[in-house]
């Protein structure tokens, strides 16, 4: 009896020697960097005062959402770090969106998500060092007695582990459910059409009427929740270390 | 012996599951409260709705976790035997 293949995929194969959530985050790429180059060639040749039309409109449009949402959070300070919200945002939504076209969202192999969770942490410590200068920086490790320092620097990693998961596990789980929904329903069509043949009964009749409201949603509707849990988390863990 | 063993991977997937339990009790209060924050402020309920939603995307994590483990145990272990 053969046994369903729906493992998780978190020991990748490789394409050309580059494993495949590479080569799925660099499409990602290349997708937003075509878009964005676009969007920023319309940008530069409209009058800024004219009313936008088009693309150029909708991206003001959601330009003004994830701002506003942003500023809703850290109160306007932080807008250095804007261009860095943006792209994380853009990026996460784009490949849980990727899911929808036939890719294997890059989003769901730890590898992606635990290096844009670095980024993340790396960015706090950043600012908490540009914050507090380099000596005041590690007075946190030994906040109220140096005899909590192990703890420390556990309260310190620990985001790491728990960004990275959150969003891994959210899009892998719904990539594990669809695939098992489509093997199912393929195994129930073939022998619903046995009787054409061993080619035609390959057919997947019933799963184009059932998956749809899947795909929707966990690529569109969990993709965009999980995009915005971890905008907010990156906003709020960096907003923190400047208002103090 | 290989049938006592698949009957012990059954029964550690369902006790993993259970972690679904916790998260059930915590979605449930959390919309329980945010239907109690718009009986009483009708007018922020875009707000609240937003809240609530993000609030149940952190709470769900935990379920997922033990989804994840339930699959591991079924198709990895299971595929051990």
């Amino acid at each position: 009896m053969e046994r369903l293949q729906v493992v998780p995929h978190v020991f990748a194969t490789t394409i050309l020697g580059l494993s495949k959530e590479l080569w799925f985050s660099f499409m990602v790429m290349l997708f937003l960097t075509i878009i964005v180059a676009i969007v920023a060639h319309k940008a530069k040749k409209t009058d800024p005062l004219s009313r936008p039309k088009g693309i150029l409109l909708l991206f003001e449009v959601i330009y003004d959402m994830v701002a506003g949402y942003i500023d809703s959070l850290t109160e306007g300070k932080l807008k250095s770090m804007y261009p860095y919200f943006f792209t994380i945002a853009f990026f996460i939504f784009i490949s849980n969106l990727s899911g929808l076209f036939g890719f294997e969202p890059p989003t769901s192999y730890l590898g992606v998500t635990l290096a844009l969770a670095m980024i993340t942490i790396g960015a706090v410590h950043v600012t908490a060092v540009k914050k507090n200068g380099f000596l005041g920086y590690w007075k946190r490790y030994i906040d109220p007695i140096p005899v909590l320092l192990p703890l420390n620097i556990v309260g310190n990693i620990s985001p790491l582990i728990s960004l990275s998961l959150r969003l891994c596990i959210n899009v892998m789980s719904g990539g594990i459910i669809l695939s098992m929904v489509y093997t199912v329903t393929a195994a129930l069509s073939s022998s619903l059409l046995s009787f054409l043949g061993p080619s035609l009964s390959q057919l997947n009749v019933i799963g184009p009427f059932l998956t749809p409201v899947l795909h929707f949603y966990f690529d569109l509707f969990s993709g965009l929740i999980q995009t915005l849990v971890f905008l907010t988390l990156t906003v709020i863990f960096i907003s923190l270390e400047v208002e103090d | 012996m290989r049938e006592i063993a698949i009957g012990l991977l059954g029964i550690g997937a369902g006790l993993a599951i259970m972690a679904g339990f916790g998260t059930a009790i915590g979605q449930g209060y959390a919309a329980g409260k945010a239907c109690e924050a718009v009986g009483r402020n009708p007018e922020a309920i875009s707000k609240i709705r937003s809240t609530l939603i993000m609030g149940a995307g952190l709470a769900e994590t935990i379920g997922l976790y033990a989804l994840i483990v339930v699959i591991l145990i079924v198709f990895v272990l299971g595929g051990m035997l």
